[in-house]
This record gives C-alpha cells, structure tokens and sequence, in this order.
C-alpha cells in the first residue's frame, strides 16, 4: 500500500464554486441527476485539481456491496473535467483508464486529486479523511466531444435514408408451384413467365378468376397483378389496389394463395434512379401497410425491364421477402440506414410558402425559418386561412420578428385554388408542405372515400404543387412520413400517401428541379396529426422502435435534412427500448448489434499486397470508411467522407471502440482505444495504419 | 363525429307518397307492399359520419308466402328491410341527399331497383318476437364506399346499414346489413 497522503489541497489552490460546475457541464449537454452530484468542494491549483466527494445519503446505504462505488468514482472523474471548463466550445470526457487499483473498499467519501500525467492523460488519486490511500488510477485520458455529439447520442435522433441492399438469389422454388396473372398485362410480363413456370393461368379479371375456381380449377399459390391499371391516377390506382388486397382478404379459398403487385418504375433503388410511377407508389405504401397488418400475403416487386425481368421476378417472388426490386435481374430489398450528418448548413431566405399553414408542424416551421433562417416573407395556406384557430397570434409573433406574414384561405387540393394563391405574391425561394390528415382504419375497412381524404391534401397538393413550382433553384420540401417506409398498421391511407411524396421529390430531382421529402417520425405536438393518437396507438410506434421527436429535435433535423443532397431522409428518434420489438423489416438494418455488423473479411494486408504501390494509399482509405461505416450503420464507404474527422461523421465513444476492434482485426495490428482520436480523419488513420503495417514488415 | 353535426343542418322529409307507390311497385302484385310510411332525415355526409336514415312505419296483413306463423319473422324482416332500403335510396337520389345518390337520375335508379341491388351480408337477431300486423323501423346508412371500375372489376356501390324494428308492446329485432350496387351509373 502507497504512504498515506495527506487529503486536502494547498493554501494557495483557488477554490472552484460547486453550482458552477455543475451549471457549466449541463450547458454542454452533461446534466448530472441528484446521486452523481457528489462533488462538495473543489480547488484549483494551476493543472491540478483537488475535490471532496461524498455518496448521497440514499447512495451511500449501498456503498458497502461496491469495491469502489461508481457514483463516487465518477465524481473523481468530474474532477478531471474542471480544467478546461470555462473554455468555449469544448467539453471533455473520461475516455480511456489505465492502472486502476483500489486499495479499500466501501468508501462513502473520498479526497481526490488529479494532476498532469505522460502524453495529456491525468492521474488521480483518492483517499480517505485519514488520508488513507481508496484508489489511484495511473492514466486517465480526455477527449472532447461537441453539443451535437452529446445530443444524438443521448436524444438517439438521427436522418435515415433508404438504402437498397442487394440480395443474393436463393435457389428456386419447386416449378410444381401454380402461377396465374390477373387483370391486364400492360407491362408485358405474362410471355416470359409462362416460358418459366409450366403452370400459368391468366386471368383478365377477379370475375373470371372466380369463374375458374368455381369450374375446380386449383387455386394458383402465386397470383401476379400488375400494381396499376394503364395510366391511371393515383387515386384510381391506390383504390383498385385496396379493392384488390380487400377481396384478397375476404376470400377464404385465397387464403394460401400469395398476392405479388408488379410495378416500375415506383421506387428508386439510387440516388439518379427516377422514380416517374407516382400511382404505383401510393400502391406501395398502401400494401406496406397491408402487408404489416396481414404479413406472408402480399409481395411488392418493381422492376426495371419487363423483357428482361421474369428470372428476377421469380426469383423475388421465391425468396419470400415482402418487397424487392428487381434491377438487371438482380434483387434489391429496402432498408433504412442512417444518413451521413452534412458537413454544411443552409440557410431560407426570401418568400416561403407553407402548406397546412396553421397546423401545428407548420407553426413550429414558420418560427424556426424566421428565427433561425433569415426568412422574411411567409405565405402561410391553409383551408381555413385567417380564421384558424391561433392564426392571429402566430401572424403577430412572427411579425414582431420582423417578417411579413400572409394567411391566406385555400384548399390546396384544388389545383385552380393554389395556383390562384400562388400567383398573389412574389415566387418564393422555398415552399414547405406540410398538410396532411390521418384518417387510421385497418386496411380491410378502409374504404375508397377513407383513402381520398387523406390522399386529397396530401398527395394531391403536393403532384398540383409540383406543377406549379418548376423553379429550379426553389426549395422544395414536403413533410412525408416514416408510417409511408415502414407501412404502420391501420395506416394504408396515410402510408399510400406519403410513398407518393417521396417519390416526387426522386422524380424532381430526376427533372432537374429541387426536391425533399422528409419522412417524418412522430413529432411530439400540441393539436398537431400526433396529438390525435391514442396511447395504444403509441405504444405500438414505441414498440416498433420509435419514439416522439420533440419539437427541438425536429427542427434541429430539419436544419441537417435541408443542408443534405438527398431526395428522401427519414428524421426519427429511436425509442430508448431499441429496435427489439415488432419491427418492419425496413429497419432490420438499424437493429442488429454494431459488433456483429462489420466483420471484414478481407485483412487489409492482403487487400493492399494484391494492389500496385500507386493504388494502396487510396484503397487503405476505402478500407478504413468501409469500416467506418458497417460501425456507423451507414450504406457504405461513400458516405464517410475521407477528410472528415469521424466524429463528425457521427462515430461516438462506442463506435471509436468498435472501429478500433474492427481494425485491429483486419490488420492483425494491436491497436490503442484512442485510435480514432489520435487520427481523425480516414486519411489520417489509414496513413497510420499503412506506416504500422510497414514497420511491422520490416 | 356527433360534435361536429351539431353545426350540420339536419333535414326531414316526411312520406312522398307518390315515390313511396313508385318504390313499392314491384311488391304490388305478389300482395306484399308493407311499408306505409318512411320519413327520411339527413345530416352531413355518412361518409364522415353523418346520418341518412328513414323512420318508417308497416303493416303486414298477412305473409305473402307462408301460413301465419303468429310472429314476425326473418323473411319478413329481410322484405321490410328491402323497402326501406329502395325508398332510402330513391329519396336519396330525389332530393340529392348523399353521393353518389346524388348525381344520378331517378330513371337511372328504377333501372337498377331490382336487377342492380344485391344483399351481401344479412344478420338479423331477435330479441322478443312482434306479433301484431303494425310496427315501426328504421333504417340507416352507415357508410357508402363507391368503387371505381377497373380491369380487375365493374364499378360497384357498397353500403353498410342497421335497421331496427319494433312494436308498441316493447318487441324487437335489428340488424345489419351490408347491400351492393351493381352497373351503377357513370354520372
């Protein structure tokens, strides 16, 4: 045991005020509760630090069952957070320990001093009031982390985008199984399938389907339909596929028999992929929300080329997941994965119109653009315009913030009506929509009038306000919903819709125009669409994995989503439970562990022996993002910008360990805990990794 | 839903005789026109849970197809739920009180009386048997969905209805049944 210290600091230390450091940590987002608040007195001696620290009352009962307890313990690590406080714009935190002993146990209070060790870390050392020695630990290192780290890993609010992940062909079903196709062909699929599957029945309409099942024809396992009748709208689409799925249901000779709705052009599998089908989208949405009510019955399919698309088609169809793509005969299945934080910020100026002008999400967008953003002309539409419940206050609060407000009446839904209110006021630099209504119903009762009321505001004003907006540099942001990804049950009105949005923001973007749609998670909000839901119904969203973003971190979101270069982000907070319970397969990809997630199986070494010297620099690199993001839940290598310190990127203390392990494993190298941070940048880190690879060689 | 019809104007339209005789004419020759008389209310739209409803008065002399059985019974009740339900629809379309009733013609619909009007679905319960030749009912419809034509199927009308009968002796039935419209006009 080392000698006895003597406890307490020296006379000219300057004593640090408690309620300062405690203000000073929760400013930067460290809000400590009542029993790790342990500190009770703090000086300050140039780097050294001394500290009392105690065990609250209700803590210290347990103190007996601990070497060492930890509230007691983590008040000796604020005390190496001191130096440094009042610095601007850095917090540190304990990162890394090394040669921790403790040489009694069940301490309730400890004297702590910390001082300066080798390369930047801190010592510390604890005793007792007899200046008997608790602990020492012989390196602690600190490492910064910013306001936004801190916040998305303890507010778990991320941007999702959907990734298209491609899935190898499994090997085919029994050609036994009996196919048949109904309704119109207007894809051209039914030639190609019949030379693959020997039994294949076509049937022109559900009446002469019937026909045959009651002649004894043998019910078909697999019936394909085409998403939509030629050329319809998507309303008329949307309604024939709910009139399908519906008859689907009730027919108790189908009840085995799989239903697969073929479409093209309804999702884009790519950033430069069009997406043109907006009524095979709203099917899409619809049947996601069919499918998660009544799973195994429905598969979803878009296809590239019909010519070519029958082997996929076949092959979608026998690997049983729910929906695919079918690209140059190779299957893509959808996943959400979480979007790279943009490196820079925009900034709205000029007019801005806002659709569902004096709903609750509106408002809360209408403050944030003209009290964060510089926007100084709001056009706020809105069925009841003037007359809505607090638009009188909301236009002299955004007033008195110097912007000129106009609320003006307007069923947006009519495209005569918008354009009409459009053409009153300068064309604007941005246009938000964010009206919507929900009208929840399980799909089996949801009936054609059900689905145009929530389609009409949504869906309609958004394709009318496509049309009348064909500026080029106009910001185009429509407020879709994850319910449109995720196809939550009861709510096939509602996701039809939003599949919509999203796929005119791909098709704008196709045309050269601006387009986002962001699919919301659930905001939590007064009078907003979420306040309407029952608290079963959020529960089940809780369950599914997600939970209410607060108004702060909508609009924080947003602020990321509007500086970002993609045409569909999902802005969602995790629910604290994770994504354990019932989940859509679309989030499979969020759920599994990180450390299960990235196991390269290729070393590095060998990857860059394979390679000319010219090559290895930039495919190290590669290397290194590629594991960076399996670590971060990102697609892939391109999302991790290679000068990009990783901690922008979204790597936290977690991530860093596991990059670290992951690493060490593909290269066989022994690597530090503090890797990351000691190389920031993959550039960095893969310069680090090749120059150890290197001298190991030699 | 009730809270927002309050501010919806209720309408009433007492018996239309003439429609009521138009209604019940192919009943007439088999002996069975069993409804007297029908007042229709509507308020807001059924599709948003407004309410068409008829309250309507019968008179069963005697079965058109069997003995007297002493009691009001299933096919009778299935027979007065079809009257009800031609005149509903007829003064629906008279006076425009609901889509898609509104937009057709009343030639449109005698057309379609009988050959384009199908029950789907049809449950009765009865709790204490009628017994005497008069008694009340009342139908209302529930909800309207009206399905588009396609190439998977014909433009179709589905309506979901109760009704409800019952006597001044404190008997009574209801039920709920779900029609189909067929070929239904295109205007």
């Amino acid at each position: 045991m080392p000698n006895a210290e003597r406890p307490g600091p020296p006379q000219e230390a300057r004593q640090v005020d408690i309620a300062h450091v405690y203000d000073r940590l929760a400013d930067r987002g460290l809000q400590y509760g009542p029993a790790f608040r342990g500190l009770r007195s703090v000086w300050s001696h140039g780097e050294e630090v001394y500290a009392e620290a105690v065990l609250e009352a209700g803590t210290l009962d347990n103190a007996g069952g601990y070497l060492l307890h930890p509230a007691l313990f983590d008040a000796a690590f604020q005390t190496a957070l001191v130096p440094g406080l009042d610095e601007e714009g850095k917090t540190f935190l304990p990162f890394a320990l090394r040669g921790v002993r403790v040489y009694k146990a069940g301490a309730g209070a400890v004297h702590v001093h910390t001082a300066p060790g080798d390369n930047g870390s801190i010592t510390l050392s604890l005793t007792d009031a007899d200046g008997q020695q608790v602990a020492t630990v012989e390196s602690l290192v600190r490492r910064p982390v910013t306001a936004d780290q801190l916040e998305a890993a303890t507010q778990r609010t991320y941007l999702l985008r959907l990734a298209w992940k491609a899935l190898p062909q499994s090997a085919a079903a029994s050609e036994r199984q009996r196919w048949a196709f109904l309704g119109t062909d207007h894809l051209g699929l039914t030639g190609a399938l019949k030379s693959l599957r020997p039994s294949f029945e076509v049937h022109p309409s559900l009446h002469a389907l019937d026909d045959a099942l009651c002649a004894g024809a043998p019910v078909p396992e697999v019936v394909v339909v085409s998403c939509t009748d030629d050329s319809s709208s998507v309303y008329s689409a949307a309604q024939r596929a709910l009139m399908l799925v519906q008859e689907w249901l009730a027919d108790a000779r189908l009840a085995d028999s799989r239903l697969v709705l073929v479409c093209r052009g309804a999702a884009a599998t790519g950033p430069h992929e069009d997406q043109p089908d907006m009524s095979g989208a709203a099917v899409w949405g619809l049947l996601r929300s069919a499918q998660s009510e009544h799973p195994g019955r429905f598969t979803l399919v878009d296809i590239d080329d019909p010519a070519e698309s029958a082997h996929g088609l076949v092959a979608a169809v026998d690997s049983g997941e729910p929906q695919l793509a079918v690209r140059q005969d190779a299957l893509f299945r959808p996943r959400l994965v979480r979007a790279p934080t943009p490196a820079r910020s925009t900034t709205l100026t000029g007019t801005v119109v806002l659709t569902g002008g004096t709903g609750a999400l509106a408002r809360a967008v209408a403050r944030h653009l003209v009290t964060r953003h510089e926007v100084r002309h709001l056009v706020l539409l809105s069925r009841r315009g003037p007359k809505a419940v607090g638009a009188d206050e909301l236009t002299a609060e955004l007033t008195e913030h110097g912007a000129r407000v106009d609320v003006v009446a307007c069923d947006t839904a009519d495209r005569d009506a918008l354009e009409a209110a459009l053409g009153r006021f300068p064309a604007p630099s941005a246009v938000f929509h964010t009206a919507g209504v929900m009208a929840d119903v399980a799909v089996d009762t949801l009936t054609p009038h059900g689905l145009d009321r929530v389609l009409r505001p949504k869906a309609d004003t958004a394709l009318h306000l496509h049309s009348l907006i064909q500026d080029p540099e106009c910001a185009f942001v429509m407020f879709s919903s994850v319910a449109g990804l995720t196809g939550n049950p009861g709510q096939a009105n509602y996701a039809a819709a939003n599949v919509v949005l999203d796929a005119l923001a791909h098709h704008r973007r196709a045309l050269g125009l601006r387009g986002l749609s962001l699919a919301w998670g659930l905001w939590e909000s007064d009078g907003g669409m979420g306040s309407e839901l029952s608290a079963t119904e959020l529960s089940r969203i809780k369950r599914s994995g997600l939970s209410p973003l607060t108004q702060e971190q909508g609009l924080h979101l947003l602020d990321a989503a509007l500086a970002s270069d993609e045409a569909v982000l999902s802005p969602i907070r995790l629910s604290e439970a994770g994504l354990t319970g019932d989940m859509p397969p679309i989030l499979a990809e969020l759920a599994p562990a990180r450390s299960d997630r990235h196991d390269p199986a290729d070393s590095l070494v060998g990857l860059l022996a394979e390679l000319p010297e010219s090559e290895r620099s930039a495919a190290a690199v590669d290397f290194v993002r590629a594991a960076a993001a399996a670590v971060l839940g990102f697609d892939g290598p391109d999302d991790v910008d290679a000068d990009r310190e990783f901690s922008a990127v979204g790597l936290d203390s977690i991530g860093n360990l596991e990059l670290s392990r992951s690493l060490a494993k593909s290269t066989g190298l022994q690597l530090p805990v503090t890797l990351t941070f000691d190389h920031p940048t993959p550039v960095d880190l893969a310069a680090h990794l090749r120059r150890l690879l290197q001298e190991n060689e030699s | 839903m009730s809270q927002l019809l309050d501010d919806v104007e209720q309408r009433s339209f007492p018996t239309d005789e003439e429609l009521l005789h138009r209604v019940l004419t192919p009943y007439r020759a088999k002996r069975c026109e069993y409804l007297t008389s029908a007042t229709v209310t509507a308020q807001g739209d059924p599709r948003e849970g407004g309410r068409l409803a008829a309250t309507c008065t019968f008179e069963i002399p005697e079965s058109c197809y069997i003995d007297d059985t002493g009691h009001f019974n299933s096919v009778e009740f299935n027979i007065c739920f079809n009257q009800m339900a031609y005149y509903l629809m007829a003064k629906s379309v008279k006076e425009g009180l609901a889509d898609p009733f509104s937009r057709w013609t009343l030639d449109q619909f005698w057309t379609r009386q009988l050959a384009d009007v199908f029950i789907t679905d049809f449950k009765s319960s009865f709790r204490r048997a009628m017994r005497g030749p008069s008694f009340t009912g009342e139908m209302r419809i529930v909800d309207i969905a009206e399905w588009g034509a396609s190439d998977l199927r014909e433009a179709l009308v589905m309506l979901r209805t109760t009704c409800h009968y019952a006597d001044e002796y404190g008997a009574e039935s209801h039920g709920e049944v779900t029609a189909a419209i067929t070929n239904p006009p295109e205007n």
